[in-house]
Order: C-alpha cells, then sequence, then structure tokens
C-alpha cells in the first residue's frame, strides 16, 4: 500500500483495511467460534444459510461493540503501546466515522438477526453489544477494578445467542456455556494484565494488578479457575454431554489449574520473569478453543 | 479574509455574502490517494451490498421453505 506524508491523515478517506482494524477481527475470531458452537450442538438444525446469517450477524455484532469500544476509548489507547497504532489513535480515521460505522454494523446485525432467526436472538445480540458498550467499556472499565468480572459478561453471549438462534428457547447447556466463558473472562484478561501492567497504569485505567497488586491478581486467578473447571465439567455429570466431552474438559481444566498454580506461585514484577502468565494466557485461548471443539465432537458423535 | 471566515460568509456592500468553501490545498499525490481510497471502498461496497441481496434472497427462500 502507497504510504503518503500528510498533516492530518485523518481528512483522507478511511482505508478499508482501518474498518477491518476497527472490528478487532481477532477478538471476533472466538466470538464467532463460540457462537457456532451454540448453534451446533443445538437440538435444532437450521437451514445452512440461516446458520451462516445467525454468526454473520454475531460476528457483526461483535465487530460493532470492537469499533464503538476503539470510538469510545481513543485517548486510552493512544497512551498504550499495544493499542497505540489502531486507526483512531493513529490519526488514520476521524472519530466521528469510527462511531457511524459502530451504530451502523450494530443495528444491522440486530434487525438481520431477528429477520433470518428470531426476535429472541435479535434482543440478546442487541444487548450484548449495549451491555458491552455502555456497561463495560463506559462505566465500568474507567471505574473499577472488578471491569473484567462483570464485563465478561457480554463475551459469553455468543454461545447463548447461538442456541437461542436455532431453537428460539433458553436451556441449560448454553446457560452453562455462558457460565464458563463468564469465569474464564477473568483469568485469561489478569493473565494478560500481569504482563502489560505498565501500559494499564500509564492509561490509567484501574485493572486488578494496578489497583490490587500482583499477588493479589495471582491469587484471584487461581480462585477464579476453580469454578470455571467445574462449570466446564458440569454439562458432563448433568447429562447433557457424552463421556468424551467430560473425559477432555476435566484434562484441560485441570492443566489449565496447573499453570493457575505455576502463576499464583510466581513472585516475578518484571514482564520478562513472567513466564507462566504469559504460558496461562495462550492456554487459556487454547483451552476455550479446545473446550467448545470436544463439545460439538461429542454433539455429533454422540 | 482567512478560509474560516470565508466558511462563515460576510456582510458586502450592506448585503450577506453567502460562505464560500475552498478545498485545502493538496498535492497531486494526496488527491490521487484520496480518488484510490475512494475507489475502492466503492468497490467493496458494492461487492457488499450484492452480497446481501443475494443473502436476503436466500435467507427468504429458507425461511418459506421452513413455513416460519
Amino acid at each position: 500500500m502507497p504510504t503518503l506524508e500528510m498533516a492530518n491523515p485523518a481528512a483522507l478517506p478511511a482505508d478499508w483495511r482501518d474498518f477491518v482494524a476497527l472490528t478487532k477481527p481477532r477478538v471476533m475470531s472466538l466470538v464467532v467460534f463460540s457462537g457456532l458452537c451454540g448453534l451446533l450442538v443445538a437440538p435444532v438444525q437450521l437451514p445452512l444459510v440461516l446458520s451462516f446469517t445467525a454468526i454473520l450477524c454475531i460476528a457483526l455484532g461483535a465487530g460493532a461493540c470492537g469499533a464503538l469500544n476503539q470510538w469510545y476509548e481513543v485517548e486510552v489507547d493512544a497512551k498504550m503501546r499495544r493499542t497505540a497504532k489502531r486507526p483512531l489513535p493513529a490519526g488514520r480515521m476521524d472519530r466521528q466515522t469510527a462511531l457511524h460505522f459502530g451504530v451502523g454494523l450494530g443495528a444491522f446485525s440486530v434487525l438481520l438477526m431477528g429477520l433470518a432467526t428470531n426476535w429472541l436472538a435479535a434482543a440478546m445480540l442487541a444487548a450484548s453489544i449495549l451491555f458491552y458498550v455502555l456497561v463495560y467499556t463506559v462505566w465500568l472499565k474507567p471505574r473499577t477494578a472488578q471491569n473484567i468480572v462483570i464485563g465478561g459478561a457480554a463475551g459469553a453471549f455468543p454461545p447463548l445467542i447461538g442456541w437461542v438462534a436455532a431453537t428460539g428457547h433458553f436451556a441449560t447447556l448454553p446457560v452453562l456455556l455462558f457460565a464458563i466463558i463468564f469465569l474464564w473472562t477473568p483469568p485469561h484478561f489478569w493473565a494478560l494484565s500481569l504482563f502489560v501492567r505498565s501500559d494499564y497504569a500509564a492509561a490509567g485505567i484501574p485493572m486488578l494488578p494496578v489497583v490490587a497488586g500482583f499477588e493479589s491478581t495471582r491469587r484471584q486467578i487461581l480462585i477464579y479457575s476453580l469454578p470455571m473447571a467445574a462449570a466446564s465439567v458440569a454439562p458432563w455429570p448433568l447429562g447433557l454431554t457424552g463421556p468424551i466431552y467430560g473425559a477432555c474438559a476435566a484434562v484441560l481444566s485441570l492443566v489449565f489449574i496447573v499453570l493457575a498454580c505455576r502463576v499464583a506461585t510466581n513472585r516475578a514484577t518484571e514482564p520478562k520473569d513472567m513466564e507462566a502468565e504469559k504460558h496461562l494466557f495462550a492456554y487459556s485461548v487454547f483451552y476455550l478453543f479446545a473446550l467448545f471443539t470436544v463439545l460439538v465432537a461429542d454433539r455429533f458423535l454422540a | 479574509m482567512t478560509i474560516e471566515d470565508e466558511h462563515k460568509g460576510s456582510m458586502s456592500q450592506g448585503r450577506w455574502a453567502p460562505p464560500v468553501y475552498r478545498w485545502p490545498k493538496m498535492s497531486d499525490g494526496e488527491l490521487e490517494m484520496i480518488r484510490k481510497r475512494q475507489r475502492e471502498r466503492a468497490r467493496i461496497t458494492a461487492w457488499l451490498l450484492g452480497a446481501f441481496v443475494i443473502l436476503f434472497f436466500l435467507i427468504t427462500i429458507a425461511k418459506t421453505g421452513m413455513n416460519w
């Protein structure tokens, strides 16, 4: 792509790649995957085109969340190395464009979900977008160290939405999937925030390591890992899945707890010495992918 | 008179003169970059619109088949 030095790059029409970056595609991939799993494990199979549309709507909704999050946090993003190169803080796009894009994408995704599947799924998609933007981004994130704990609910919606899109009603299994992601979010984000603590501190975001310190955060990572493991295994004894899922969930969760124990016993304060935290963060992403893959495999093998 | 003053409009010989908009001066390279991005966005918008028309058509067929 040719580059050109301009006095005000935001005066240019934004590049389409910046719109893609605004939707946080990497976060979207996990959201789409968990939504797809919720859809696939549902007892009702939708026609392929409606399943595709439901997943597309979940992806667009997640993209809207990303765009509105970046629109609101442009000043905070500019202060953090990890986020300073995003389209808004880097000045490649003006804020109003991001706002219009986010609102438009969110409204379109909800409308399309309602038309293609059912309005309960559309209402839940709308609720998850509003929860992420208003409750998490605007209210909790700049105010409390518990931001991730409560805000994690927004990221836990997709499997529930996928299930409801297929069936039109709630059930125990998707609620458990919601609980798994809800309880997985704090250890996942706190592991990350331990080794990028200085970034959050510089931006004035009260993440747990900034407010409560390293030791307390590491202890809480372990504490949250235990109910997360219980929620992960729970579908098996409740008779909602088969033994393949139960065995895999137990092994995956055990490894998660072992890594969380390593983090809990680590005393490092410098990011270069935080191998345990980096391992847990990387494993936590794999854990969720593996757990949900096994869930779908178990459903089809059974 | 600055560009900003012209944007507000002005009084001339007792009559209000409408604001005059002037594009900020741009080099050929900048103008070419703007045109290139507009072309790219127009092309992508056209593809997306086409894809959504087809998607709506397929959704209609699927929902009609399901008799919802």
